[in-house]
């Protein structure tokens, strides 16, 4: 199951980032056409806009980076609302995804596309406490855990002589659908592809995203040539080199919660829960003591002079 | 110069006994209006807000605001020598560093000091946002600290909800699920033991058990407790210090897991 992401890049660096695992090729940034905003976030529930990356024509090249709404909206979909469709579409299973009434005309279109983010989050249940431990899972980087960052700017991480060296972002395979809303806009909508997980997750969970993790197979994958199930045998089974993780705050279990360093390793007591460092009930008290005014300093000896 | 002299010296030692589980030093500020506290938790989980009006002291004077950083542990320690009749008096100079406390059997017969070191605590004075509550449930103190302690067995945080029926007081853990339900009061004959609720909107929150035991070592205080809630804001629970003022707990909710 994959339904949080972390995803902080910004719209200017983000096409750059991608050519990691695009081969040299920089896709082109595109607003959504119905207006759909990308905000980069550190935790981003479905029915956000996200960047995905798709093939605009039969040229490799022609790499398109757009936000698109995460959960995909069935083509059947009459109504104002395009998330009110009453499914839960965030994920597709990769099983049975050329039978899926939900999926199968867009596989057919030729609808696949990779959704680019710097993780997701995963919850490990825990034994017999009932309860969970969040983890943000991402591609190996060249040194340590990933450095999301919203503030990265493209000096930080590009030169034309090495190519991107900033946080390498992670590809997931995705199916997306295009919906037409009540003032004819296209909606672009996506689902990511699931499977079962295998040894190298499953401590995790039974579900995992289908992972790109090559040039090779972004190429395959994006590549209009393929059809529906020949395309499906790109995405191959999970290997270790694919994905790494550390153990995040459990606050990233709100949405609500988007304080800056989320997505940042926290230690672990024995149990494997996160100890207690600075919690969101903590940040809620912070934030609510800032709504007050600041109390008046009229006396300027408040404070007692130590000699 | 500072005096303050409380006749009913034991509402001091109870007023400490209240704080020094949760702070471990503080600054008492001192001005004519009287003493006041305010202080975090090491956390930042929650905040303590004291109160002592100047009219609830037997004598009162403060020449100039001051600033009094103590470290808590040791007042406490202090104040625990004093017998609950005795008569408090807290006497320090303007720019001393150090306090005294002074305690005065009832017929004078003894009379004991105590000088502290004070603490040069750099603390900033955090303000505290005017908020309308949702709910505001007024209940008895010893009635509180039985459900809290009770509850306390199941889990790691409890659950208040407030509906205009009553208030549900909720755990759950490894043992199983505990609920604690109670009622306006119809009639009201003794208004200590009246449960009382004021409603605008139902809520429900959750608490640290952790936090909200160490705010029942003010039930000595009052025979009632004030619980004032809405989303997504600290809860307050308020006891009196007799007809002199007040202290009052803040404690964030717990932000919950939603994801499944």
């Amino acid at each position: 199951m994959c339904g949080r992401t972390c995803c902080t890049l910004s719209p200017e660096v983000m096409p750059f980032a991608c050519t990691t695992l695009t081969g040299s090729k920089t896709p082109i940034w595109r607003e959504a056409p119905d207006g759909g905003k990308y905000f980069p976030a550190n935790n981003i529930p479905p029915s956000r806009y996200t960047p995905v990356l798709w093939r605009t024509g039969s040229n490799p090249r022609d790499l398109t980076l757009q936000p698109m709404l995460w959960g995909f909206i069935p083509p059947w979909h009459r109504g104002e609302v395009p998330t009110k469709h009453g499914l839960t579409t965030n994920n597709a299973r990769l099983e049975g995804l050329g039978e899926s009434k939900l999926y199968k005309a867009a596989l057919s279109q030729n609808r696949r596309c990779v959704v680019v983010a710097d993780g997701f989050y995963e919850w490990k249940k825990l034994d017999g406490s009932g309860s969970k431990q969040p983890y943000l899972v991402y591609a190996p980087q060249e040194n340590g855990p990933i450095e999301s960052c919203p503030d990265i700017q493209l000096v930080d991480g590009w030169s034309a002589a090495t190519g991107w060296t900033g946080p390498r972002p992670l590809f997931m395979a995705g199916i997306y659908s295009i919906w037409e809303n009540a003032v004819g806009q296209e909606v672009f909508s996506y689902s990511i592809i699931t499977r079962e997980s295998n040894e190298v997750f499953n401590w995790l969970h039974h579900r995992v995203p289908a992972i790109l993790s090559n040039p090779k197979e972004v190429d395959q994958w994006l590549d209009p040539e393929l059809k529906g199930d020949e395309a499906l045998k790109v995405l191959i089974p999970l290997i270790k080199t694919q994905l790494t993780w550390h153990p995040v705050s459990p606050d990233v279990g709100n949405v609500r919660n988007q304080s800056p360093g989320l997505q940042k390793p926290v230690p672990l007591d024995v149990k494997g829960k996160a100890k207690d460092t600075k919690s969101g009930s903590a940040s809620l008290m912070s934030n609510w003591l800032k709504k007050a005014a600041k109390p008046n300093k009229d006396e300027p000896d408040t404070k007692k002079s130590k000699p | 110069m500072f005096e303050a002299r409380l006749v009913q010296g034991n509402l001091l030692k109870k007023v400490l006994e209240s704080l020094k589980d949760l702070l471990t030093e503080a600054s008492w500020d001192c001005a004519d209006t009287g003493i006041q506290l305010q202080a975090m938790d090491n956390s930042h989980v929650s905040l303590v807000s004291v109160q002592l009006r100047a009219d609830g002291f037997d004598k009162f004077r403060c020449d100039r605001q001051l600033s009094m950083g103590m470290n808590l542990t040791s007042m406490s320690k202090i104040l625990r020598c004093a017998a609950n009749d005795d008569i408090i008096t807290i006497k320090a100079q303007d720019q001393a560093d150090n306090v005294t406390f002074v305690f005065e059997s009832p017929n004078q017969e003894k009379v004991a000091d105590y000088e502290m070191k004070l603490m040069n605590l750099d603390q900033e004075h955090l303000g505290i946002p005017e908020t309308d509550y949702a709910a505001v449930i007024k209940l008895p103190a010893a009635e509180f600290q039985r459900i809290i302690k009770d509850l306390s067995q199941f889990g790691e945080s409890v659950v208040i909800s407030c509906t205009k029926e009553g208030v549900k007081f909720s755990a759950a853990g490894d043992i199983g699920v505990g609920n604690i339900k109670l009622a306006q009061t119809a009639s009201v004959d003794k208004e200590e033991e009246a449960v009382t609720i004021e409603m605008q909107e139902p809520v429900t929150l959750t608490f640290a058990c952790r936090y909200l035991n160490m705010f029942t070592k003010a039930t000595c205080l009052a025979p009632q407790v004030t619980l004032s809630m809405s989303p997504e804001v600290p809860l307050v629970v308020e006891y009196k210090i007799g007809d002199m003022g007040h202290v009052r707990y803040y404690l964030a909710p717990k932000i919950e897991d939603e994801d499944n």
